[in-house]
């Protein structure tokens, strides 16, 4: 039953999918695709939070074994549980009515389906971040949501400052991704596992273990390893949700179509950040450096953007500004141990800042630089509403931290200085929220503040209107309250939350006040600075003006980052290249080549011509003269005239060999045969002559004497 | 009957681009010698992919094996066989073959028939080298590898191709003389034999290990490229005509890592661990060396090359981390590298055949012109910087991983190569894809056509599916690794 919730990332996937495949056919029906998706989406995100509500039982739903390797096996799966849930309404909600909204809003654009294609994508991507269950799935999740974000923010991708915007958006991420990837592998080199309900458990198992550092340089560095682990995971979050000094490509990514992707960059994504130290909150709980850092990096972001943007001009840059600022107060209030309440905020926030965006929709346009004809026709008044919405959101943070269980949580960190600073920065920045919201709501929809802010502003019936609409809706938010903290207890590693009363007073009487009335101070501050400007003379000062300056200018991070980081690289890597690679390595190799054809010219010259052949010409002379000499000495003197001597004496030698063998012995012997044959024959001839055949037969036998006989004188 | 085929089905599969280009000289019409190339191609991939769903992937040696002998009286026999990782290059290979003869379907006019020739001969070349298991055979098959990039780059390249066809020969001719002095010595040692597997499965003296893995070292390291031996490529890349690059970028640098897992690992696996600090610390530079590089170039096959310097520092991380995750990240990252160098270069040969230039500076707006081809360039230039749901990251991961149980501060100087990948990869996406029109001839541009679609998104298909489910190809890889492994333990 429970595994139809594997629809909810799924529908969006196909949404994608399939107007990514026929955006061209399906020309503006693609937006119905989208909006039929994530409606189911969040039906059934509706539907899962209802379930877990009534059986308070996590589901989970197994997808398929992603990789195995050695010792590394990395099954998908979905998790839901009350974090996921409450998430999961807040993402699928946004998308739909972003999704409704736009597809109206983007008619008209050249590229309505990629748009469409890339809204579900990322939709998908946010889903399955908050359902994963494993870190290597959420970490894919992260970047497909980044890449989704570059896509939007580059939609316009005629206008260069939007797709340097988008460029520049992606790039910091991934630079605070570094972060994020190394603590996933830091994990799974401590944890030897990276699904996330195992790591937890495990957790507590690895605190006070140490780690060297420094070992492969030989040195001693111990650092805890749930802090090594915990930091690096934390460096992901400053990306994804714009902390300081990771702050700059937000207000540049308002460059995106304008509610929709300032939703998706002010509402959902941005929340990554925190939701990622929520779910991993029990093993950052055991770091309490980790802690600190985090604190005072979100302390620092909320202040810092808070103040930002109360100089901006242009009502995106406020917006996202103000965005900054209040992740920074959720990751501070993580940071102090009260995890709950960040979730809580994050869920306020984003339900409130989409309906500023969405309800003041055409102004937004306008506002933006969109000319459209019927909004060109003329501004409305901001509602009532808005107002209360924004009034809302600058309260609704402090007024849970300082309220109730969680005042505790405020000695996580044993100083009170640190304690006093939390405050402080809390306070501040609740007091310049409320300005800059203030201000932003009037720039929306006047021309000047001065215009909206007109003396019936002021009537008691206004201010008591806004007093108890304000009063009926911080109750409504201290009922849910009461309800939201032990529902989501389980899902924070804490299955028995303490009991929680928010109707006990003693716990509201003075710490409550404090943020009120701040955000009251800041609401009337910037009433007045509006509607009587000259009480406001203290801030032409040069001192204020410098100020001013540096606020507008965002304190010129931006360029020092340019001016120190981005083209120092580039021109590192040009020089780099020109140095190395053209002038050394191939200047090397060339100059070898050159070298190696010179060396054999020289070779050629120095061996060959003048030595080799030299001495080929030299040794042919002297050979010659050698050969002539040999000629002479051996040829002509020595051989030939042992053949002369050699001939005339075997002339006398065959004569006197004539003499005495052939004419002295053979001769003599020949005759003696001759004649002693003679003889024979006669005496034969009288022996009687019969027949031929004794004729034969006899000079036969004589021819057979004769061989022997001659046989005998040879040998 | 069916038997007999399986059996033979690696030499059918070496034999065909050999066929092919014994039918190509007796054709003339440019028309056939097009399509018999073509039809050569895919039906060598026809015939890869039965043999792929033919392996045994619980099997840990080698696979589809032939012996015969050729030379007996030097003890040279043809014998090949494939196991979980030359199957995956030879796919790479059977792969990107058919599509470099697409992508030269009209831009390569003068003399069709060579051109066509040599992409086969030196598919059929680089074939035999992923499954040779003689060494003589994969020497003899490693040489002729060369000479056709050569006459590729130097007769339908740029207008630098002399010289860059020259530097590649220089080096890779460096490269096999020590590749075949350390054969030699190979040889003399193992017993005067060529056979491979019985060379892997003795054991070597310290010594003779040293100077014998310097050697094979060596000549891989000029093929991968690594660090100080690198630059031959991006010329050879940049000046190469687009097939060209495709195979050099997408399999001959794979030949490389290659020869370190068949070779160097299991025969020298002493001298693998003596040299191994040296050999990270090295594909750390060059990882980090090669994102500066690709930054700063404006010609975008240059930035395409170095980046490949960069991705292939990850393989030579991976491989010489000697665990599991870090040989199979180095195997897929080898397979993913060229899945997606492959097609970016394809897609900038698309860019060079509308424009004839390379220069970053000469395109801008892209999108409004050229959407699908947008589209899928975006695809491969995020997933050449490893975006998750790519197939890249998988391979990245899995070497980080591995690596880290080296040393973390690598890690996190690798990771730093990561950022570089995405800056230089966006930063150009931004100067080509997006934006305005830079020259009046970029506002004019024709999308892809049907052709040049078919090229391209089978690679975005493939670099999608081991994005989202990488266990299948893990699958294949996971027995020869885990039989790797313990060579260097």
């Amino acid at each position: 039953m429970s595994s139809v919730y594997i629809l909810i990332p799924l529908l969006p996937l196909l949404a994608t999918v399939v107007i990514a495949l026929a955006g061209r056919w399906l020309g503006e029906a693609s937006g119905k695709v989208g909006v039929f998706a994530a409606g189911i989406s969040f039906a059934l995100s509706v539907a899962a939070f209802v379930e877990l509500v009534l059986w308070k039982e996590p589901v989970f739903i197994p997808l398929y074994e992603f990789l195995r390797s050695g010792n590394l096996t990395i099954d998908l799966g979905l998790y839901i549980d009350q974090l996921t849930v409450l998430l999961l309404l807040l993402v699928t909600g946004g998308s739909f009515v972003v999704h409704v909204y736009s597809s109206r809003y983007m008619i008209g654009d050249a590229r309505y389906s990629r748009f469409f294609a890339v809204l579900a994508l990322f939709t998908f991507a946010m889903v399955t971040l908050v359902m994963s269950s494993n870190l290597l799935m959420i970490f894919i999740c992260w970047e497909l949501m980044g890449i989704c974000s570059y896509l939007l923010i580059s939609h316009q991708a005629d206008r260069e400052a939007a797709c340097k915007a988008a460029t520049k958006a992606f790039l910091v991420n991934a630079l605070a991704d570094v972060g994020l990837l190394f603590g996933i592998i830091l994990t799974f080199a401590m944890f030897g596992t990276l699904d996330i309900r195992q790591i937890l458990e495990q957790a507590p198992s690895l605190s006070g273990q140490t780690i060297n550092l420094l070992g492969w340089a030989g040195l001693e560095f111990h650092v805890e390893k749930i802090t090594t682990i915990t930091l690096f995971l934390f460096m992901g979050c400053l990306g994804k949700s714009a902390q300081v000094p990771f702050h700059v490509w937000l207000p540049n990514a308002m460059e995106a179509p304008t509610p929709v992707s300032a939703l998706i960059h002010a509402a959902t994504m941005v929340n990554a950040g925190p939701f990622l130290l929520v779910r991993f909150s029990p093993l950052f709980m055991l770091s309490p450096v980790v802690m600190t850092v985090i604190a005072i990096v979100g302390g620092t972001t909320a202040l810092f953007a808070a103040v930002v943007s109360l100089t901006q001009t242009d009502i995106k840059k406020i917006l996202a500004y103000s965005t900054i600022s209040q992740i920074g107060f959720m990751i501070m209030t993580c940071g102090v141990g009260a995890f709950a309440v960040a979730i809580f905020h994050m869920l306020a926030h984003g339900c409130l800042k989409g309906f500023l965006f969405l309800s003041s929709g055409s102004q937004l346009e306008s506002a933006a630089g969109h000319e459209h004809e019927e909004s060109a026709a003329g501004r409305s008044r901001p509602s009532w509403l808005l107002y209360f919405g924004a009034l809302i959101l600058a309260c609704v943070p402090p007024f849970l931290i300082f309220s109730g269980p969680y005042e505790s949580l405020w000695t996580v960190h044993d100083s009170s200085a640190a304690r006093i600073a939390f405050w402080v920065i809390g306070l501040l920045t609740v007091f310049f929220t409320a300005m800059y919201l203030f201000r932003g709501i009037t720039l929306l929809f006047g021309r000047s503040p001065s215009d909206v802010v007109q003396p019936r502003f002021f009537s008691p019936a206004h201010l008591l209107g806004v007093s108890a609409g304000a009063l009926g809706l911080i109750a409504v938010l201290l009922l849910l309250w009461r309800w939201f903290v032990p529902f989501l207890a389980p899902a924070l590693g804490n299955p028995h939350p303490p009991a929680v009363d928010v109707w006990q007073p003693m716990h509201l009487s003075p710490l409550l006040a404090l943020p009120l009335l701040a955000a009251f101070a800041g609401w009337a501050l910037a009433c007045l600075a509006y509607s009587r400007p000259k009480l406001f003379d203290v801030a032409r000062t040069n001192w204020g003006k410098a100020m001013y300056v540096h606020f507008l200018n965002k304190f010129y991070i931006d360029e020092i980052y340019g001016a120190y980081i981005v083209r120092p690289s580039i021109q590192f890597a040009r020089w780099l290249w020109r140095a190395i690679d053209v002038r050394g390595i191939d200047r090397l190799v060339l100059g070898t080549a050159l070298n190696s054809v010179l060396l054999a010219r020289w070779l050629w010259r120095v061996v060959d011509v003048r030595g080799i052949d030299r001495a080929v010409v030299g040794s042919g002379h002297q050979s010659v003269a050698l050969a002539r000499w040999l000629w002479r000495m051996i040829d002509v003197r020595v051989i030939d005239r042992a053949v002369e001597s050699a001939g005339s004496r075997s002339v006398g030698l065959a004569r006197w060999l004539w003499e005495v063998v052939d004419v002295r012995r053979i001769d003599k012997t020949v005759e003696r045969i001759g004649h002693a044959a003679d003889a024979t024959g006669h005496k034969l001839q009288e022996v009687e002559p019969r027949t031929l055949q004794h004729h034969l037969l006899i000079l036969n036998l004589w021819l057979v004497v004769a061989i022997v006989f001659f046989y005998w004188v040879v040998t | 009957m069916n038997s007999i085929f399986t059996e033979h089905l690696l030499s059918c599969i070496i034999a065909v681009p050999f066929l092919g280009i014994a039918i190509l000289a007796f054709v003339r019409s440019e028309y056939w010698i097009r399509r018999i190339a073509l039809a050569c191609t895919l039906l060598v991939f026809g015939l890869f992919l039965i043999l792929w769903f033919g392996f045994d992937t619980d099997q840990q040696g080698m696979q589809f094996v032939e012996r015969m002998q050729w030379m007996p009286t030097f003890n040279i026999q043809y014998a090949v066989g494939v196991d979980g990782i030359s199957i995956l290059m030879v796919l790479l290979t059977t792969l990107l073959s058919p599509l470099c003869i697409l992508c030269s379907w009209n831009s390569v006019k003068t003399n069709v028939r060579a051109f066509m020739a040599l992409i086969l001969l030196v598919e059929g070349a680089m074939i035999v080298v992923f499954t040779a298991l003689d060494l003589f055979l994969f020497f003899m098959m490693w040489e002729v590898t060369m000479i056709p990039m050569y006459f590729l780059i130097i007769l339908w390249g740029g207008p630098g191709r002399i010289a860059a066809g020259l530097k590649f020969v220089l080096y890779s001719l460096t490269g096999s003389l020590l590749l075949l002095v350390g054969i030699l010595a190979l040889h003399v040692e193992g017993g005067h034999t060529f056979d491979i597997i019985a060379l892997q499965e003795q054991t070597y003296s310290s010594t003779a290990q040293w100077w014998m893995f310097l050697a094979f070292f060596l000549a891989f390291a000029i093929k991968m490229p690594m660090l100080p031996f690198h630059t031959w490529l991006p010329d050879a890349h940049a000046e190469a005509p687009t097939a060209g690059s495709v195979i050099l970028a997408g399999v001959l640098l794979k030949m490389g890592g290659y020869g370190f897992l068949r070779f160097c690992l299991p025969m020298f696996p002493e001298a693998s661990v003596t040299f191994a600090p040296f050999i990270l610390w090295l594909s750390v530079a060059a990882i980090l060396y090669g994102g500066l590089m690709a930054l700063a170039q404006d010609d975008i096959k240059k930035l395409v090359a170095y980046s490949s310097i960069s991705h292939m520092g990850f393989v030579t991380l991976g491989i010489f981390v000697f665990n599991r995750q870090g040989i199979q990240g180095a195997i897929l990252q080898m397979f993913n590298h060229g899945i997606v160098t492959g097609a970016m270069f394809l897609a900038v040969g698309q860019l060079y055949d509308r424009t004839h230039s390379r220069m970053i500076q000469d395109y801008g707006g892209l999108h409004k012109q050229m959407p699908r081809f947008v589209a899928l360039f975006f695809l491969f230039s995020v997933a050449s910087f490893g975006l998750p749901g790519t197939c890249s990251f998988i391979g990245e991961f899995l070497v980080l991983l591995g690596a880290a149980e080296v040393s973390f501060v690598m890690v996190l100087l690798a990771m730093g190569g990561i950022v570089l990948a995405a800056s230089y990869m966006l930063w150009m996406l931004q100067r080509v894809a997006l934006g305005q029109p830079a020259t009046r001839t970029a506002s004019l541009l024709s999308d892809l056509t049907v052709r040049e679609m078919v090229t391209l998104v089978p690679l975005a298909l493939i670099v999608l599916w081991i994005g989202v489910y990488p266990a299948p190809m893990m699958e294949m890889i996971n027995a020869s690794v885990a039989n790797l492994v313990p060579a260097t333990k």
